[in-house]
């Protein structure tokens, strides 16, 4: 049997805005793409947990076209505390991925953290 | 009334609260600078080139400060912390191509710079602030001179003071920031 194809899922999310987009291991080269503006026409959905799921279903299409068969997932995705988690859309575009067949890695959560000369314990809080 | 200004650092909240105390007479509690002065910290962080902060002793600081102060007159709490305390809550933005020129004059190491700056892009402080706090109101500081964020500020200080925020909620909306037009090419 062929080796396996993983590549590596950075899903970033902000306020307004989801990206999905899906490298090799090295990081060089873009297996897939899409963003929130490219599966909802309202500005207010593109970044909810059901345009993410959408979003990672269009990107499961694309990697199982190219033959990827799992992804290591890199999360910068804000919020999470109260009632979204982690983001908005980032925990609903990974089971979307492995409801399509798609094997989950490592997840990883790699949230910048704003800070100057001081921070707050924890740092991220997710 | 305590007022947490917030907002990823070099968005301009001691700028902006240096004017607001020196020309407004406004109370200003400078966090940062209290958290060094006072020890109001638990360790340091190397990696990060940070002080960690200790917020119970922090929120006790602040509680008596306000109480001094009155609790009718306005206190503004100056910190990208501000917002783990305060529970009206003023973001100040400023786009990431924007910040990151204001934090490299500031001599910032790179990593420094590009975790803030994609802080930023990302709506961190936003996000806590919106999870966390009753009221916020969202400012655009990217190209705009210091006296017209000023009267932002002072229109928002204003109508919380008389408890009529209606008029100002969606001129100042959260979310009315985004950063992310760059992400569809
Ligand atoms: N409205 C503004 N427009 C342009 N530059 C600004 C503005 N406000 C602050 N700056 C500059 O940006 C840098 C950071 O400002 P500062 O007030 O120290 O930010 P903060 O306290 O939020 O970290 C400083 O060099 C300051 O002169
Ligand atoms: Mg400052």
């Amino acid at each position: 049997m062929a080796q396996e194809i993983w590549g590596v899922a950075h899903i970033k999310s902000s306020f307004n805005n989801t990206i999905i987009t899906v490298t090799d291991l090295t990081g060089a080269e873009t297996l897939a793409k899409s963003s929130g503006g490219m599966v909802t026409k309202a500005a207010r959905d593109e970044s909810s947990p059901y345009t993410a799921m959408q979003m990672a279903r269009q990107v499961a299409d694309m990697l199982k076209d190219k033959g990827v068969q799992g992804v290591h997932i890199k999360v910068r995705a804000p919020g999470g505390n109260k009632h979204r988690s982690p983001g908005p859309g980032a925990q609903a575009a990974i089971r979307a991925f492995a409801r399509a067949g798609i094997r989950i890695g490592r997840i990883e959560d790699v949230t910048p953290v704003p800070h100057d000369g001081t921070r707050p314990e924890g740092g991220r809080r997710v | 009334m305590l007022i947490g200004l917030t907002g990823t650092p070099g968005t301009g909240k001691s700028s902006l609260s240096n004017f607001l105390e020196t020309n407004l007479g406004y109370n200003i509690i400078h966090l940062n600078e209290m958290i060094k002065n006072e020890n109001l910290y638990k360790y340091e962080d190397e990696e990060r080139d940070s002080v960690v902060a200790d917020m119970d002793k922090i929120s006790e600081r602040v509680s008596e400060i306000t109480e001094e102060n009155n609790d009718k007159s306005v206190t503004i709490l100056e910190s990208h912390l501000s917002h783990y305390i305060a529970d009206n809550i003023i973001v100040l933005r400023a786009s990431p191509e924007e910040l990151e020129k204001r934090l490299t004059s500031r001599g910032y190491s790179n990593e420094k710079i590009q975790e803030n700056v994609d802080a930023e892009e990302l709506d961190v402080i936003l996000f806590e602030s919106v999870e966390w706090c009753s009221r916020v109101f969202e400012v655009d500081t990217t190209n705009r001179p210091l006296n017209n964020i000023v009267s932002n500020v002072d229109e928002i200080i204003t109508a919380l003071l008389n408890d009529n925020i209606k008029d100002i909620e969606s001129k100042y909306k959260p979310g009315s920031v985004d950063w992310t037009s760059g992400w569809y090419s």
